[in-house]
């Protein structure tokens, strides 16, 4: 009895899903929906395996490239920008108010500029994944700098360790776990903001692969491509996990350990 | 005796901070009192007379207004390496196991750890009851064993002069109970000069050779109590009859108003 509860506990988040596909299968089939409006799992399964394989590599290649590029430069740059906001008040002052500014414009509606200013290749789309996932980065790390113990803080000054020390001994490592979750969201950021770069100009891409498929009708093969994109931000989402797991395990709440 | 200038000295100090509305909040005032090498003093006081403030200013982290604080006869104008502090809570470091921690002070300051340091802080984990936990994680301790272990990492570099604020007045009573008792047997195996912060007049009562009582905001001393009791005291000391009669007449110092001049 306690073993068959493990397993419906163990597999619940499978059989749930399992259960949601039946149910949109059968509607699909019982009130014959058209396929341009709800394609059945079973025909959107169909259009992807129609589509050649080294295709599909070539569109996840090129999506997967850009979003981490994008997501790359937007650690790298993000890091020493939080650094720099939580060490000067004036700096915070001056700069947290446009990052705010930047933060609040829609990317989607900055995305045609910026192609059209940065021209073609992959240049303007690793811009654009830039801006959409480097501000949740900023702003988490800079709140875990900020937040690590006053006591700490002072124990170092005590010891006249030094501001650099202070900052690689006890604030970052203070903020990973807010550095984490931000890393984790903005995984799925980055594939977003690769794919909007993909519909505005692209002629690789997942997000190109829907839009075109789309314009040709081939609602399916949309819906599969998409099946792709949300297997591509999962993986990248597990993958974060699995490195803070691996390196920085006290940085999970005990639970997750 | 004489000869020697005093550990630690507080010449009419005076520490007048800047509120977040710009007024001046007048934290301590007239300060002025003598702490000898290898005593134990403790300081009690209403919350917010300034014991903080008066134990940041033994540590170097901020100057007072007016007067002067004093380490061995010279002015304190930066912290310096012969003080060890223990903060209310623990504030141990996650990501480093117990060992690790009681060496951070070393690799924080100098960059790296010996293999003398590992020794040491081995040795001070067994001096504070805790050699067989040197490689667990902090989240496995008790809050009784992390202070033991902040006790261990404030004597790594071997201080002369220990700073404690209310170390204790995060843990259950039994626990601080326990704790007084293993910082007695601390001190008596390593003597120091300790400046030692608490609310609870049986604790400072227990430890102290004086107890400085001090006065409402602007924090002043009221008054200074030797403390007769003889050494080494145990929980008879407790019980003894003129231990509850000097907490009495702590607790009417503390409470009564000053006397209006
Ligand atoms: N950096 C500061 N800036 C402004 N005011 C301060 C600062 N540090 C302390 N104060 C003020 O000085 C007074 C004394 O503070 P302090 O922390 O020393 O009190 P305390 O006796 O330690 O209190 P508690 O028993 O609650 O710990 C308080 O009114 C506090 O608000
Ligand atoms: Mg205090």
């Amino acid at each position: 009895m306690k073993n068959i509860i493990r397993l419906l506990d163990r597999f619940a988040p499978v059989m749930a899903v399992v259960c949601v596909l039946g149910i949109w299968q059968a509607a699909t089939w019982l009130f014959a929906i058209p396929s341009f409006l709800l394609p059945s799992p079973t025909s959107i399964v169909a259009a992807g395996f129609g589509v050649d394989p080294s295709v599909w590599i070539g569109h996840i290649w090129a999506t997967l490239r850009v979003a981490v590029m994008g997501y790359a430069l937007a650690i790298a740059i993000a890091i020493p920008l939080a650094i720099s906001l939580s060490m000067s008040r004036l700096l915070s002052r001056t700069l947290y108010p446009m990052l705010v500014v930047i933060q609040s414009t829609p990317i989607v509606a900055v995305a045609p500029i910026i192609v059209v200013t940065l021209g073609a290749g992959d240049m303007p789309k690793v811009v654009i994944t830039f801006l959409i996932t480097f501000f949740p980065i900023v702003v988490s790390t800079t709140t875990g700098l900020l937040a690590t113990p006053e006591e700490l803080i002072e124990l170092s000054r005590s010891l006249r360790a030094g501001r650099t020390r202070e900052i690689f001994h006890i604030r970052l490592p203070y903020a990973l776990p807010f550095l984490f979750s931000a890393l984790k969201i903005s995984t799925t950021l980055a594939v977003i903001g690769t794919v909007v770069a993909e519909f505005v100009a692209a002629e690789k891409g997942l997000g190109f692969f829907i839009a075109f498929s789309t314009s040709f009708f081939k609602i399916p093969q949309a819906f599969s491509g998409l099946v792709i994109l949300v297997l591509l931000s999962l993986t990248l989402f597990r993958l974060v996990g699995f490195v803070q797991k691996r390196f920085a395990p006290w940085s999970l709440p005990k639970s997750e350990r | 005796m004489a000869a020697n200038p005093p550990v630690i000295r507080f010449r009419d100090v005076e520490q007048i901070f800047t509120g977040n509305d710009g007024r001046p909040i007048h934290a301590l005032t007239g300060l002025d009192f003598e702490i000898s090498r290898h005593e134990f003093v403790s300081v009690l006081g209403p919350s917010g007379c300034g014991k903080s403030t008066l134990l940041r200013l033994v540590s170097g982290l901020i100057h007072p207004s007016a007067g002067a604080v004093e380490i061995y006869g010279m002015e304190v104008t930066e912290p310096r390496d012969e003080i060890g502090i223990v903060f209310q809570k623990p504030t141990l470091l996650p990501w480093f196991n117990v060992q690790n921690n009681v060496t951070f002070p070393m690799r924080h300051k100098y960059g790296r750890v010996h293999k003398e340091d590992n020794e040491r802080a081995l040795e001070l984990l067994d001096l504070v009851g805790l050699a067989d936990f040197a490689q667990k994680r902090i989240d496995e301790l008790s809050g009784g064993m992390q202070q033991r272990v902040a006790i261990a990492r404030a004597l790594l570099l071997d201080p002369d002069i220990l700073l404690m604020d209310e170390p204790f007045s995060a843990l259950d009573a039994l626990t601080r109970d326990e704790m007084s008792f293993e910082l007695l047997r601390i001190w008596s195996e390593r003597p120091k000069t300790v400046l030692f912060i608490t609310h609870s007049i049986p604790e400072a009562l227990l430890l102290s050779d004086r107890i400085i009582v001090m006065s409402e905001r602007p924090g002043t001393v009221r008054e200074i109590i030797d403390v007769p009791f003889a050494r080494p005291r145990t929980m008879q000391t407790l019980s003894d009859p003129a231990f509850t009669e000097l907490a009495n007449h702590i607790r009417g110092e503390l409470f009564s108003k000053p006397a209006a001049a």
